[in-house]
């Protein structure tokens, strides 16, 4: 009877670990089809913004992407044209993603020119997507780049 | 004294299956709640990823109106002139009968950042009324003919939920 009685228990321990175990399964799958949309709509996002960035025109009279160009290879087209990109970074992230509560690095690597708002993009567990990137065309066929990353 | 031992255990004897039968209703009961939970949120999820990809489609196209666009061959960029015409030709409600087929319930408004601080908003269509709304926000350039400039903009549609 007590061998009986014991049996039956476990058999319910094991439903119920079952049980958890593929309510587990269901709630992840279920959470990770939801983060893949958010990072989609993230990266079409951060494609969009690089892009008009680096067609607006600067106080300088040249678009973005070519200031970064003349920061990168200080050709003095611009004058201070690395601290001119900050300043355009500064303000563009400030009116926009900023104010929407996004999570942001926008830099143009190799230079140190960058807006950041809590967001590391050296930690990959923290980044939404692989962000937006526009190419900076150099005189002498090199290339720089201009990229942001939007964070959780 | 004995009787009573034995009459206990006949009772608990006869409620084990009353009691395993309840417990795996409850386990069947807790999935099939989950299941429908899940079932639900997936189905407003699909719903809400499909009216964000029409929201994005439909500011992709707003910049392919010839009533917007640039006239030359800039991409992603909508006229500043033809904005704020259009924007003043939706004053008038009939203007906003015909294009309502176009963009259906949706306010949308553009916002241009001034480098020099001075930002400024284009609303280029509006039919909404409901409270409960939800925005989709793409990036474009805007261009004004008159100092051949480009500013940064956010162009903004907002729909019922």
């Amino acid at each position: 009877m007590k061998i009986g009685m014991k049996a039956q228990i476990e058999m319910i321990g094991l439903v119920f670990v079952v049980v958890i175990i593929v309510m587990g399964i269901v709630l992840y799958a279920k959470f990770s089809s939801t983060a893949q949309n958010h990072a989609v709509k993230q990266e079409q996002g951060s494609s969009s913004f690089v892009t008009a960035l680096g067609q607006t025109t600067t106080p300088c009279g040249v678009p973005v992407e070519r200031l970064a160009a003349s920061c990168i290879e200080n050709d003095g087209q611009c004058q201070d044209a690395c601290s001119q990109l900050q300043e355009v970074f500064n303000t563009i992230t400030s009116n926009t993603l900023s104010k929407q509560g996004v999570k942001y690095n926008l830099s143009l690597e190799g230079k140190g020119v960058q807006s950041v708002d809590n967001c590391n993009s050296a930690d990959p567990k923290v980044l939404t997507s692989p962000g937006g990137m526009i190419p900076v065309v150099l005189s002498n066929n090199g290339r720089g780049r201009i990229t942001l990353y939007i964070c959780r | 004294m004995m009787n009573d031992m034995r009459g206990n255990k006949g009772q608990l004897q006869t409620l084990e299956p009353i009691l395993i039968t309840i417990f795996l209703a409850l386990i069947i009961g807790i999935l099939l709640l989950v299941y429908v939970r899940i079932n639900s949120s997936q189905q407003t999820t699909a719903v809400s990823t499909q009216r964000n990809q029409e929201d994005v489609a439909t500011l992709a196209r707003i910049a392919t109106l010839p009533e917007l666009k640039c006239s030359n061959a800039f991409e992603n960029c909508i006229d500043e002139q033809k904005a704020k015409a259009f924007s003043f030709m939706m004053a008038d409600a009939k203007s906003r009968i015909f294009y309502h087929a176009f963009f259906g319930d949706a306010n949308i408004s553009i916002s241009a950042i001034g480098l020099d601080g001075n930002n400024e908003q284009i609303p280029l269509y509006y039919s909404l009324n409901s409270t409960n709304v939800k925005t989709t926000i793409t990036y474009f350039t805007i261009y004004d003919p008159v100092t051949n400039t480009r500013r940064f903009a956010t162009l903004m549609i907002t729909r019922p939920t």
